[in-house]
């Protein structure tokens, strides 16, 4: 079963994105919840996601900081999804030198969502880490 | 810019129209109301040169139709969510508007937003500048900006 970690301080955002999963197919799905990039960090300990919806602005650890840590502790993660509302020049520069090319903007559309999980579902069904496809 | 973010966030989200408070018979309007949800985001400058707060109010009987409009097949809505909420609809906001206006304005990031409830009216200063909407016909949401440059620790 595929496992997903969708990270966000708000509860409430995090089962929007969960729920616009859901609407765009992604059924047999196991989602789990995470409110900052610490709780992420300690749950790749004992779980492996096969995908990381994540924000960036979070207490204690910020989506930035998250993913420059699982790149280093080098977790095979399959992609990591950046979902925020603060995307601006700097954050996407920093995003795209670490790999990141997928990043939705809030508000997210149920549209949106459903290009983007037809696109994950195209890609090859590998880890990440030393992929052309980056995250 | 400001206010078509304010427009475009709570359509997408929430589904809701937006009318200028100005647009709106006035003696059906307060900016006074209570109780109401808020949140509030810090706006600085990151060479720290200016400090700018927001702060988002929602009437008490509007948020809980934001968060159902959100999720519908939530079965029951509790203080937290309506907080969430209004952090959410604050954050995307602001978050927009400067991605809009990074050409222009350079070198702003946010803090995660702050929420919390009222029953009586906030003092926290007089605002550099408000605005204020009806959503739906009927709920007012005011938006106050708060020049705090130099007065941050």
């Amino acid at each position: 079963m595929t496992t997903c970690i969708v990270s966000d301080d708000s509860a409430l955002a995090r089962a929007f994105i969960i729920k616009l999963l859901k609407m765009s197919g992604c059924e047999n799905v196991n989602f789990i919840e995470a409110a900052n990039g610490k709780e992420v960090l300690d749950l790749c300990r004992n779980v492996n996601p096969d995908y990381i919806f994540t924000d960036l602005t979070m207490p204690e650890m910020d989506g930035l900081t998250l993913i420059e840590k699982l790149k280093e502790n080098t977790y095979p993660v399959k992609q990591i999804i950046v979902i925020t509302s603060s995307g601006n020049k700097e954050a996407r520069r920093n995003l795209d030198l670490l790999g990141i090319t997928h990043i939705l903007t809030k508000p997210v559309t149920h549209e949106q969502m459903k290009e983007l999980v037809n696109h994950l579902s195209a890609l090859p069904n590998t880890p990440q880490e030393n992929s052309e496809y980056g995250y | 810019m400001l206010k078509d973010q304010i427009s475009q966030v709570f359509e997408v989200m929430a589904f809701s129209e937006v009318i200028a408070a100005e647009e709106y018979p006035r003696h059906l309007f307060s900016h006074n109301m209570t109780p109401f949800y808020y949140s509030t985001i810090q706006l600085y400058s990151e060479n720290e040169t200016a400090e700018y707060s927001v702060r988002l109010m929602l009437s008490h009987t509007l948020a809980p139709r934001l968060v159902t409009a959100l999720i519908p097949e939530k079965k029951s809505i509790s203080e937290q969510d309506c907080r969430d909420m209004t952090g959410e609809i604050l954050n995307t906001i602001l978050g927009n508007f400067l991605l809009e206006t990074e050409d222009e304005i350079q070198g702003f990031s946010l803090t995660p937003p702050e929420t919390g409830w009222k029953n009586q009216p906030m003092d926290a200063g007089k605002p550099i500048m408000t605005l204020a909407y009806i959503i739906d016909d009927r709920y007012p949401v005011s938006m106050q900006f708060f020049n705090r440059t130099n007065h941050s620790a």
